[in-house]
C-alpha cells in the first residue's frame, strides 16, 4: 500500500441505482375490474375484491400482463417463461389485504439495458428486473385522523430496477428521461411524474475513486420531478462525501428530499426491522407466459426513440441534438414526422418546432398534444416563408394564433392582410417616393456610405407597414439608385 | 312410510316436489317446525333466515308453479332447504365466520356457489356455525355459540363444519355446504353420522368463501347419502372465472352414472388399498372394528382389499399445520378494522388500533395459528419450516401417485375415534389436531374424499368410513360410497332428539 | 428448537397481535409444543425435492380490460367502522402528519 499523506484529499465517485414505479395505462385494476380513472370521488372505484372483503379472490388482468411484458421487452429484458405472484406482507391502512401482490423471485422481465448519453458520452445502464405489482391507496393525514382512499389500490404498476450503474445526478436524470421516452413510445403508461404515474426512489452511495466495493447506501424518496431527482442525488452524494471526510460513516437509512430547501432529510426510522415474509400467493397459481404471446407483443412494439433518432439524422439531416430533442417524446416525434410529410424543409420544420412551438408551449406549460394546431399547418407556415409569401418575422407573429385557434396560417395572414408585397409594380412607386424624400441619404449612399442603404430599406418597409419583402426591396432600391 | 319430511334424502324430497306431491310451502314449513323443535338443543344456526321471508319465497314458487310458469326441471334444487356454512357469502346475510371480528358483518355480495344455488332455486335456510375461521376440529372455537352433536348432546359435532354436519344430522336442512381444508367436512360428518364429501381441490369455486388456507380449502357438502352428494356435485362443479384456482373442467356428470348402476358389478374386481398407517394403534378398537366390517361388506361384493404402506403418513400432519398456518396467517391479515368488521374502541394511533382490534377480535386458536404461520414464513425460518413442509407435500403427493397407479381407491377410517366430549381436547392443541390425522393427507394432495356412516360405537356414537380417490376421481369415490350404501343401512339411522 | 418469549413477542408484533403476560406465557408453551411436533419433518430427506406451491397445475385464466361498476357500492363502503364523507377514517398514522 502506498503512503497516503494526511492532507491528501480523496476524490469520490457517486454510485446510483434507481427503482422506478410506473402505473400502467389499463382501464381496470390488476386484480379486479374497478376503473383506474384518476380524480374520482374517494373510494368510488372500489369493490369487495380491492377492499379485501372476506371470500374475495384476485382475478388477473390480461392487459396489465401484456403491458408489463411490452415494457420489459422495450427495455431489452428477457421474459420469464414461468412466473408467479408473491405476497409481500406489512400492515398499513392503504394496503387492504395487509399484503401487496408483487413478484419476488420470478420477475416477469430480467437482464435488460438502455443507452443514455450525457455530455456527448454514451453509456449502457443495465436493468436488473421489471416486475408487475399492485399499487396501494392514498392516505390523507388530517388533524382528526387519517383518511383512506382506495381508488388507486390495486392499480397495476411495473417496478423497474436498474443496476447501480449511474454515476451522477445528471446520469440519473438522463436515464429517467430515456426510460420515460421508451415507455411513452410503447404506450403502456402516460409516464407523468407530476401525476404520480411515474415514481422514483434512488439508492445513493459514494466511494473513493478506484474502490470496487460499494459504500453504504441511503434510499432517497419523495422526488417529484426529474430535476428534483438530479438535485437530490447531487446533494446526497455531496453530503455523504462530507460525512466521510469528517471521519464519520454513512448510516443506511431512508431519506426524504425536500424540494424547497433542496436537501435530503433522514426519515424517522421504524424501530423494528421489516420482515415482508414473501411467499407465493396460493390464490393465483404460478403460470406460463407463452412464447407465442411474447412474440405477438414484441411485434406490436413501435420504433423506439433510439432507432427513430438515428433515422431522423439519416433521413432528414438533423443534428444529433435536434433529433434527440424531437424523439424524446413519441407525440412530438410523430408531430414532426407528419409535418415533414406534408412538405417543407425538414431542418426548417425542426427549427420552428423546437424553438418557436416548444418555446411557446413551455411558457403555457402545455404538451404538443394540447394544441389544436395540426402538423400540416406548421409545414404550410414553413413553406409560406420559403416561398417568400411572408417574412420569418410575420411567421413568428402568427404562430401563437395558430397554436391557440388551430387555424391554418394562410387563413390568418390573409385575414390580417399580412401577405408580403413582392410585386415590382406595387413597390416601384414607393421606392421612387422614398428616394425623392431622402436626398441626403441617397447622396450618402452614392458617396460610398453603405449604411445609408439600410436606412432607405427601412423607410420603404415603414411605408408598406412591414409587408414588403425586404429582399425584393433591397434589389429594387439598388437598381433605382444605380440608374 | 313413517319417515318425516325432514328425514328424507334430498333426492326423495325432490321427487315428491317435482311430481307435485308436495308443495314448497309444505317442505319449508316442515323444516321450520323441525328447526324450532330441535335448535335449542343442537345450536347449528348462527343466523336463521326470516321465517316470513322463507314462507313468502316458498309461496311465490308454489304460485308460479300452479300458474304453470317456469320449468322446474331447469332448477335442480327447486324448493329444497339448504344450509350454508358461515364462511360462505350470501348477500345481505351475516358472514361471521364464527368470529367476534365479523360478528356484525353482512356480506355485500354472493359467493359463486350461492349464485348457482339461487339459480337452482334452492331455499337458503340460514348460516351455520363453525370453528372460528374454520380453524378447529370440534366447533368449540366458535366465538358465537355452541353446537352439539345430535346423537349425544354432551359430545362435540366435530369441526370445522360442525354446524353444517349437525344441521343435516338433526334434519334442519336437506343438505348443507361445508368447507374442508384438512377434514373439516369429513370429520364432523363421521362424528354426526352423515355423508361428508370433499371433491378435488378446485372442482368447486372458492369465490366468496372466506379463505383459511387457500391451497387447501375445498367447498363440499354434508348430505344424507352419497347419491345426494353426486347430484349436488354435478350442479356446483365447473370452472369459475372469478376463481383462478378453479379447475378448467366442465361440470361433472356423476349422478346419472351412479343412479342406475348395479353396485355388485361395480365393486367386482375393484382394487382397494388400505394403508397400514390408517389402521395403526392410534385407531380406537371400536372404530377399527366398524371399518373392518365395512371392508368385509365390500369384499363380499367382490372388491379386492390389500394392505399397503403410505411412507410419509407420519409427516402429513406437521406439514399440514405449517402450510395451512402460513397461508392462514396471511389470509387473516386483512382483518385490520379499517374497512369492515370489528374495531377496538379508544385507540389513538393506527398501530394500536391494528393490534387492539386483532387481539380483541380474534380467538386463541386463530392467534396460535397466525403466530405459527408468521413464524414459519419469517426470515430465518422460511426454509426450515415453510419450504420444508412444501417439499414434504410433494412427497405425499408422490406417495398417492404410486398408490393410484395400482389401486382405484384408498380406504380407512375417517377419524381415529368417535366424537369426544366438550372441553376434552380444547386445551391440548396436539390432541385436538389428532382428530384430523387421517383426513389432512387428501388436502395436501388435493384429492377427492368422502366420509360415509359405517355404524356406531357401543356408546351410540357414529363412526365414519373414508374413501379417497385419485385427482378428478369423484366418480370412483362416490361410486364406492353409493355401492356401500346400497349394501348397508347405516346411513338411514337418525338420531332421536 | 427453543421457542423463547422474545421470538413469540417479535412474531406477534409482525402479526399485529398483543399478548398480555399470562397469554404470552401460555402461547410460548403452546408454540413450543407445536414447533417440536412439526420439527419431526427434519427426519425426512428432501434434497432435490421440488417444493409444492399448489396441489393442481393450472393455466391461469385472465380477465379482459373492461370496467365493471360495483353494484350497491354503499352497502360495501357502509360496512366501515368509521367514515368521513366517502373516505374510510382511521386513527393517526404515527410519523406522518
Ligand atoms: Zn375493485
Amino acid at each position: 500500500m502506498s503512503h497516503v499523506t494526511e492532507s491528501a484529499e480523496k476524490t469520490y465517485e457517486t454510485v446510483v441505482g434507481l427503482e422506478v414505479h410506473v402505473e400502467l395505462a389499463t382501464k381496470t385494476k390488476l386484480f379486479c375490474r374497478c376503473s383506474t380513472t384518476f380524480g374520482d370521488e374517494p373510494n368510488a372505484n372500489t369493490c369487495p375484491i380491492c377492499l379485501a372483503h372476506p371470500g374475495t379472490l384476485p382475478q388477473l388482468n390480461e392487459e396489465a400482463v401484456a403491458y408489463a411484458i411490452k415494457a420489459a421487452l422495450a427495455l431489452g429484458c428477457e421474459i420469464s417463461e414461468r412466473t408467479k405472484f408473491d405476497r409481500k406482507s406489512y400492515f398499513y391502512p392503504d394496503l387492504p389485504k395487509a399484503y401487496q401482490l408483487s413478484q419476488y423471485d420470478q420477475p416477469l422481465g430480467q437482464n435488460g439495458k438502455i443507452e443514455i448519453e450525457v455530455d456527448g458520452v454514451k453509456k449502457t445502464v443495465r436493468i436488473e428486473r421489471v416486475h408487475l405489482e399492485e399499487d396501494a391507496g392514498k392516505l390523507l393525514h388530517t388533524v382528526g385522523g387519517t383518511l383512506v382512499d382506495l381508488n388507486r389500490g390495486g392499480v397495476p404498476l411495473i417496478e423497474i430496477v436498474s443496476a447501480p450503474d449511474l454515476r451522477s445526478g445528471k446520469e440519473a436524470r438522463a436515464y429517467l428521461e430515456k426510460l420515460k421516452a421508451i415507455l411513452s413510445y410503447t404506450g403502456v403508461s402516460d409516464v407523468r411524474m407530476e401525476e404520480g404515474s411515474l415514481r422514483c426512489d434512488a439508492n445513493v452511495s459514494v466511494r473513493p475513486v478506484g474502490e470496487t466495493r460499494f459504500g453504504t447506501k441511503t434510499e432517497i424518496k419523495n422526488m417529484n420531478t426529474f430535476s428534483g431527482v438530479e438535485k437530490a442525488i447531487e446533494y446526497e452524494a455531496a453530503r455523504q462525501v462530507e460525512v466521510l471526510k469528517q471521519g464519520g460513516w454513512v448510516r443506511q437509512e431512508t431519506r426524504r428530499f425536500d424540494d424547497a430547501r433542496r436537501v435530503t432529510i433522514a426519515m424517522r426510522s421504524k424501530e423494528r426491522a421489516q420482515d415482508y415474509r414473501y411467499f407465493p400467493d396460493p390464490d393465483l397459481v404460478p403460470f406460463t407466459v407463452s412464447r407465442a404471446w411474447v412474440e405477438e407483443i414484441k411485434s406490436s412494439i413501435p420504433e423506439l426513440p433510439d432507432e427513430r433518432r438515428a433515422r431522423y439524422m439519416a433521413q432528414y439531416g438533423l443534428s444529433a441534438y435536434d433529433a434527440g430533442v424531437l424523439t424524446l417524446e413519441r407525440t412530438l416525434a410523430d408531430f414532426y414526422e407528419s409535418a415533414v410529410q406534408a412538405g417543407g424543409d425538414p431542418k426548417a420544420i425542426a427549427n420552428w418546432l423546437m424553438v418557436e412551438v416548444l418555446g411557446h408551449l413551455n411558457k403555457e406549460n402545455k404538451a404538443i398534444t394540447e394544441t389544436p394546431m395540426r402538423p400540416e399547418h406548421l409545414s404550410e407556415l414553413v413553406k409560406l416563408i420559403e416561398e417568400g409569401v411572408i417574412s420569418g418575422k410575420i411567421g413568428k407573429s402568427v404562430l401563437p394564433e395558430m397554436l391557440e385557434s388551430g387555424e391554418a396560417p394562410r387563413t390568418i395572414i390573409e385575414r390580417k392582410g399580412l401577405i408580403q408585397i413582392q410585386d415590382t409594380s406595387a413597390l416601384e412607386p414607393i421606392i421612387a417616393k422614398v428616394i425623392e424624400n431622402n436626398p441626403q441619404s441617397v447622396a450618402d449612399y452614392r458617396a460610398g456610405k453603405d449604411r445609408a442603404l439600410g436606412f432607405l430599406v427601412g423607410q420603404v418597409m415603414k411605408e408598406t407597414k412591414g409587408k414588403a419583402n425586404p429582399q425584393r426591396v433591397n434589389e429594387l432600391l439598388l437598381k433605382a439608385l444605380r440608374s | 312410510m313413517g319417515e318425516a319430511l325432514y328425514e328424507k334424502s334430498l333426492l326423495v324430497l325432490r321427487k315428491l316436489l317435482q311430481d307435485g306431491d308436495l308443495t314448497v310451502s309444505e317442505v319449508v314449513q316442515s323444516y321450520l317446525t323441525r328447526v324450532r323443535t330441535v335448535e335449542t338443543r343442537v345450536g347449528s344456526f348462527i343466523e336463521l333466515a326470516e321465517e316470513e321471508a322463507l314462507l313468502q319465497g316458498a309461496k311465490t314458487l308454489d304460485e308460479r308453479r300452479s300458474r304453470g310458469e317456469g320449468d322446474i326441471s331447469h332448477h335442480p334444487l327447486y324448493g329444497l332447504p339448504v344450509g350454508m356454512k358461515d364462511n360462505i357469502a350470501v348477500r345481505g346475510m351475516r358472514m361471521t365466520n364464527a368470529s367476534r371480528m365479523l360478528e356484525h358483518y353482512r356480506s355485500p355480495y354472493d359467493a359463486t356457489v350461492t349464485t348457482r344455488l339461487r339459480e337452482a332455486e334452492g331455499i337458503i335456510m340460514g348460516k351455520l356455525n363453525m370453528d372460528e375461521f374454520a380453524m378447529g376440529s370440534s366447533t368449540e372455537t366458535s366465538a358465537l355459540q355452541t353446537t352439539r352433536n345430535p346423537w349425544h348432546t354432551d359430545y362435540v359435532p366435530g369441526g370445522s363444519s360442525g354446524g353444517s354436519a349437525a344441521a343435516v344430522a338433526a334434519g334442519e336442512v336437506a343438505f348443507a355446504f361445508g368447507t374442508d381444508s384438512g377434514g373439516s367436512i369429513r370429520q364432523p360428518a363421521a362424528y354426526t353420522g352423515v355423508v361428508g364429501f370433499k371433491p378435488t381441490y378446485g372442482r368447486i369455486s372458492r369465490f366468496g368463501v372466506a379463505a383459511f388456507a387457500s391451497s387447501f380449502d375445498t367447498v363440499g357438502f354434508l348430505t344424507r347419502d352419497a347419491l345426494d352428494a353426486a347430484f349436488i356435485l354435478d350442479i356446483f362443479s365447473g370452472f369459475d372465472e372469478k376463481d383462478t384456482t378453479s379447475l378448467p373442467h366442465e361440470p361433472t356428470n356423476v349422478y346419472h352414472t351412479l343412479k342406475d348402476r348395479d353396485p355388485d358389478t361395480f365393486l367386482k374386481g375393484l382394487r382397494i388399498a388400505v394403508p397400514h398407517e390408517f389402521m395403526g394403534e392410534v385407531i380406537s378398537p371400536e372404530v377399527k372394528a366398524r371399518i373392518e366390517e365395512a371392508f368385509h361388506v365390500l369384499e363380499q361384493a367382490g372388491a379386492h382389499i390389500e394392505y399397503v404402506h403410505f411412507p410419509h403418513m407420519a409427516y402429513a400432519e406437521p406439514a399440514y399445520y405449517i402450510l395451512t398456518s402460513a397461508e392462514a396467517s396471511s389470509n387473516m391479515s386483512r382483518f385490520d378494522g379499517v374497512r369492515y368488521g370489528y374495531r377496538a374502541k379508544d385507540v389513538e394511533d393506527i398501530e394500536t388500533m391494528f393490534k387492539k382490534t386483532r387481539s380483541e377480535g380474534l380467538g386463541w386458536e386463530v392467534k396460535r395459528r397466525i403466530l405459527l404461520g408468521t413464524f414459519s414464513l419469517s426470515a430465518g425460518h422460511y426454509e426450515a419450516f415453510y419450504q420444508k413442509a412444501q417439499k414434504v407435500r410433494t412427497l405425499i403427493h408422490e406417495d398417492f401417485a404410486r398408490l393410484f397407479a395400482d389401486y382405484d381407491v384408498v380406504l380407512g377410517p375417517t377419524t381415529p375415534t368417535a366424537a369426544f366430549k366438550f372441553g376434552e381436547r380444547l386445551s391440548d392443541p396436539l390432541k385436538m389436531y389428532e382428530s384430523d390425522l387421517l383426513t389432512v393427507i387428501a388436502n395436501l394432495a388435493g384429492l377427492p374424499a368422502i366420509s360415509v356412516p359405517a355404524g356406531f360405537t357401543s356408546a351410540g356414537l357414529p363412526v365414519g368410513l373414508q374413501i379417497m380417490g385419485p385427482m378428478l376421481g369423484e366418480e370412483e369415490v362416490l361410486g364406492v360410497a353409493h355401492a356401500y350404501q346400497t349394501l348397508t343401512e347405516h346411513h338411514l339411522a337418525r338420531p332421536t332428539l | 428448537m427453543q421457542v423463547t418469549r422474545d421470538t413469540v413477542k417479535e412474531i406477534a408484533d409482525y402479526a399485529m397481535l398483543t399478548l398480555n403476560e399470562q397469554e404470552l406465557e401460555h402461547m410460548v408453551r403452546d408454540m413450543q409444543e407445536i414447533v417440536s411436533f412439526v420439527e419431526k419433518l427434519n427426519e425426512v430427506p428432501t434434497d432435490g425435492v421440488e417444493p409444492m406451491i399448489h396441489p393442481v397445475k393450472l393455466m391461469i385464466v385472465m380477465h379482459d380490460d373492461t370496467v365493471q361498476r360495483t353494484e350497491d357500492l354503499d352497502a360495501v363502503l357502509g360496512q366501515a367502522p368509521d367514515r368521513s364523507g366517502s373516505y374510510f377514517q382511521v386513527p393517526q398514522v404515527l410519523g406522518e402528519s
